[in-house]
């Protein structure tokens, strides 16, 4: 077994990383804090649905929602019960959840680690799988993505990449829709559980008071045999630079529009050079998006925005967009007061203090994401997913320069790649 | 980690708990009132305005602007129901000073922001606050207002709680109305946060490497306590609400993909009460546990929906479930909501149900020590209710509890009303049972 340390100075944290013979990465974040955290987690997430095994013929196409709806069906076991009884009787809170880039199981406890991790281990490596069982499921998963339509955050979000992407999976709700959910069956549950949940696939992430010694014999115990790597393809479709739609609009029960601004971004295929664009990008994001900042301050004292902007960005190897979010009676307005903003940082250049003061300010409140165990385990699979790793996202930040940042905001903002997602009150149909 | 809690001046309290477990330390005043519908949404209004600027940061970017260069120091206002009592203030998060270049006073330059919002907010000619920022911010609350319909599961929560409570302080709108906060004049805005300042207490909370002696002299140096009249209000009772004679029903009409049901029951136990614990694991198997009575047949066995859960005020001693279902299957799943609890009043509890309830509460409880929001909010409501009980004492209680007490008090819990936000129906008051 190969076991990796891996130390921040900056941080006064550690963790290690050891590799299970299965090929396996298993990775031990000692903290001494009283909750320990652990994710199971495969890199199989919700735009993964085009996919062969290495030598098959044919790519298989699944309908949408397969991911998320293999996660609900994981927790029964083959004696009927389901795992969740398993976790509440050594004292554990166990949940899953689906993304579009990746399935995770975990769990938090205060006592038996060792328990639950076993419990964990074996859950999520035997998979059970009936006719009737994935059936019975589909009422619940149905109601999920009720919910989900009920909440005009969601629909406002997952609007934005519907018109932000043509061809792109990450413009399909993760959970899929009521008529595709329906077509799921247990031999396809079994075809992508079969390709996705394998060693070389996946990684076991425990953030705790414990040493990898106790993970990795707890490891050792339970990972079955025929837990072996497999090598899988996947295909994605070609998708432009440029959004596909300009916007998107629903009605629904709110108050006030609500809104978020997309700003499509290029894809990258190197690890290392997605982290540095992340890095910078984030810098960029505060200088000009922050409620420190010029932009913010002048929506929002002129009564434009309400008070909660929120922005983000995301970048993995399928896709990359930012976004900005909030609500405002003239969400067009909005967009384009950013756009002009942006214009006219073009054209004016950006300022060396400001740059200072949100590096720092990055820096700083990565820091603060290390005081919970359930942050740092979270944060370390994406990371790890991403061909990433947590601390040199420290180095990453340390090191965006000045001509960084000027250089994304000359990049980054062309119009065509810009979308705005609104979700308007229902009586501004009527009215129109 | 247990805190110490001390006199300051007058009305002034400091609680804290010395540790260098976390990466940040965290410092909060909470200026302690009665609910009270004309009160409350004003004093939240003069809050939001003392955020705006000040006589050193004249405006909300140059307050900012100082916070960031304290390495993202974050200052949230505190606007919190508790039973009966509203909690107003301040609450900021810092960096602890050995993760930065060592030649920042982040303590103090955070006290120097609390200080500076609270007492040097900017008044015009007339002494009242500036137009702009009250025009601003009554927008601002208004806007909270209405966008209350935004999130339907907590909206109809909302509303339950509202229709249960009518008439009492625990049913009131923290935020007010979009009349009555339109209606708020400069001079009503000015002279309750005069309030703010002199009439009620003030309870600062401390977690950090630092000691409470140090903490609360930089308090003392950096806040002016002497000189003002300090009469001390008793956090209003939070009686728990009696047996209803009938079932109040009320639908309301919303177009929703989804129908959210809640229904709210009395159970004449709230944290003061002997049989607090009791409640708690009752609670836990019926609905709050992720293997409770209502997850597990309501969802699981049936598939009626996607959450089902229970919450129970601990304040106020009302207990709520909530549950997200298509308006064709509302009647089923009341049912099988009801039926759950029959199952607890008739004893049908296995031995795994009921420790598993208990091993879930005593995760819960130990976890409140990893973060210190929540640390806070477990020892500062407990001071304002006079419970003194460690997280340690209250896990002791659970384990005391016993199947027999559960069935026993599971008898008290009575239904008072049902609200539904249906996705296609008939509005109006239902004929009560």
């Amino acid at each position: 077994m190969l076991t990796n340390k891996k130390e921040s100075r900056k941080l006064r944290e550690h963790y290690y990383k050891c590799r299970h013979k299965s090929g396996l990465d298993v990775y031990v974040f000692p903290k001494k804090l009283t909750v320990s955290y652990a994710l199971f987690g495969t890199k199989y997430g919700s735009v993964d649905n085009c996919f062969r095994i290495a030598g098959e013929k044919d790519f298989v196409t699944v309908p949408n929602g397969i991911a998320h709806y293999l996660e609900h069906r994981m927790f029964t076991q083959k004696d009927g019960s389901d795992i969740t009884e398993r976790f509440s009787e050594y004292g554990a809170d166990s949940n899953a959840y689906t993304t579009f880039t990746k399935t995770v199981y975990l769990f938090s406890c205060t006592e038996n680690l060792d328990k639950s991790l076993g419990a964990l281990i074996d859950f999520v490596t035997e998979p059970h799988f009936t006719g009737e069982l994935v059936d019975k499921e589909r009422g619940i998963i149905v109601e999920e993505i009720k919910m989900g339509e009920d909440n005009p955050y969601d629909r406002c979000f997952y609007g934005l990449l519907e018109a932000m992407y043509q061809n792109n999976s990450v413009r399909i709700n993760i959970a899929g829709t009521e008529e595709s959910v329906s077509e799921i069956t247990a031999d396809m549950l079994n075809a992508c559980y079969r390709t996705f949940y394998a060693p070389n696939n996946m990684a076991l992430v425990v953030c705790g008071d414990v040493t990898p010694e106790e993970v990795m014999f707890t490891v050792e115990q339970h990972l079955p045999s025929d837990f072996v790597s497999v090598d899988a393809e996947r295909r994605y479709l070609d998708e432009p630079r440029e959004v596909y739609q300009a916007q998107y609009e629903a009605y629904m029960p709110v108050a006030k529009p609500i809104f978020t601004i997309g700003v499509k971004d290029s894809v990258i295929g190197n690890a290392k050079e997605r982290m540095a664009r992340d890095a910078a990008m984030q810098v960029l994001c505060e200088m000009l998006f922050s409620r420190s900042g010029k932009l913010y301050n002048d929506l929002f004292e002129s009564g434009k925005i309400s008070p909660e902007l929120s922005y983000g960005y995301s970048i993995v190897e399928q896709f990359a967009f930012l976004t900005i979010g909030g609500e405002a009676d003239e969400p067009t307005e909005v967009l384009a007061y950013i756009q002009e903003f942006i214009r006219e940082k073009q054209k004016n250049g950006l300022s060396c203090l400001d740059f200072e003061r949100c590096k720092r300010v990055m820096l700083a409140e990565y820091i603060k994401d290390f005081d919970s165990t359930e942050e740092i385990a979270n944060n370390m699979i994406d990371y790890i997913f991403d061909g990433g790793d947590i601390f040199d996202c420290y180095e990453a930040l340390e090191g965006v320069t000045f001509e960084d940042v000027e250089r994304l905001l000359h990049t980054a903002f062309d119009p065509s790649y810009f979308c705005l997602s609104v979700i308007r009150p229902d009586g501004q149909q009527k009215e129109k | 980690m247990y805190p110490k809690r001390i006199s300051l001046s007058g009305a002034r309290f400091l609680s804290a708990i010395q540790t260098d477990k976390f990466k940040t330390e965290t410092l909060s005043v909470s200026i302690v009132m009665p609910t009270d519908k004309k009160a409350s949404p004003i004093s939240l209004l003069a809050l939001s305005i003392l955020k705006r600027g000040n006589e050193s940061y004249k405006t909300q970017g140059e307050i900012n602007l100082r916070l960031d260069e304290l390495y993202a120091t974050s200052i949230s206002v505190k606007s919190q129901r508790l039973g009966n009592a509203n909690i107003l203030g301040f609450s900021a998060e810092m960096l602890c000073e050995e993760y930065t270049d060592g030649k920042t006073d982040i303590f103090g330059g955070t006290l120097e922001v609390l200080t500076q919002m609270l007492y040097h907010p900017l008044t015009d000619e007339n002494g009242n606050f500036l137009r702009s920022y009250i025009e601003s911010e009554k927008n601002n609350q208004c806007d909270s207002i209405k966008a209350q319909i935004n999130n339907p599961r907590s909206y109809a929560s909302k509303r339950c709680r509202e229709i249960m409570f009518e008439g009492d302080a625990y049913g009131i709108s923290l935020l007010g109305t979009v009349d009555s906060v339109s209606q708020i004049t400069e001079r009503a805005l000015f002279e309750s946060y005069q309030h703010l300042l002199s009439d009620y207490r003030y309870e600062f909370f401390y977690i950090g490497p630092r000691t409470i002696e140090e903490v609360a002299k930089r308090l003392s140096e950096a806040f002016p306590f002497d000189g003002r009249r300090e009469s001390v209000c008793e956090v209003a009772q939070s009686v728990p609400k009696k047996k209803a004679d009938r079932v109040r029903r009320v639908t309301e009409e919303m177009p929703l993909a989804q129908g959210k049901l809640v229904l709210g029951f009395t159970t004449e136990t709230n944290i003061k009460s002997e049989d607090f614990c009791t409640m708690l694991v009752l609670n836990e198997i019926y609905g709050a546990s992720p293997v409770s009575k209502l997850f597990m047949n309501v969802r699981e066995r049936l598939s009626l929906c996607y959450y089902c859960s229970s919450f129970y005020d601990i304040f106020k001693g009302a207990l709520f479930v909530s549950c997200g279902v298509s308006p064709e299957n509302r009647d089923k799943a009341e049912r099988e909501i009801l039926s759950q609890l029959s199952e607890i009043v008739k004893g049908n509890i296995s031995d795994e149900e009921f420790e598993a309830a208990k091993r879930s509460l005593y995760n819960n409880y130990r976890s409140l020590s990893d973060s210190p929001a929540h640390l806070e909010g477990y020892y500062f409501c407990r001071n304002e209710f006079g419970v003194d009980c460690t997280i340690e004492q209250c896990m002791s209680g659970i384990r005391a509890v016993k199947i027999s007490d559960v069935v026993r008090v599971a008898s008290n819990i009575c239904l008072d009303t049902v609200y539904f936000l249906n996705g296609s129906g008939e509005e109006g008051e239902d004929a009560d049972e």
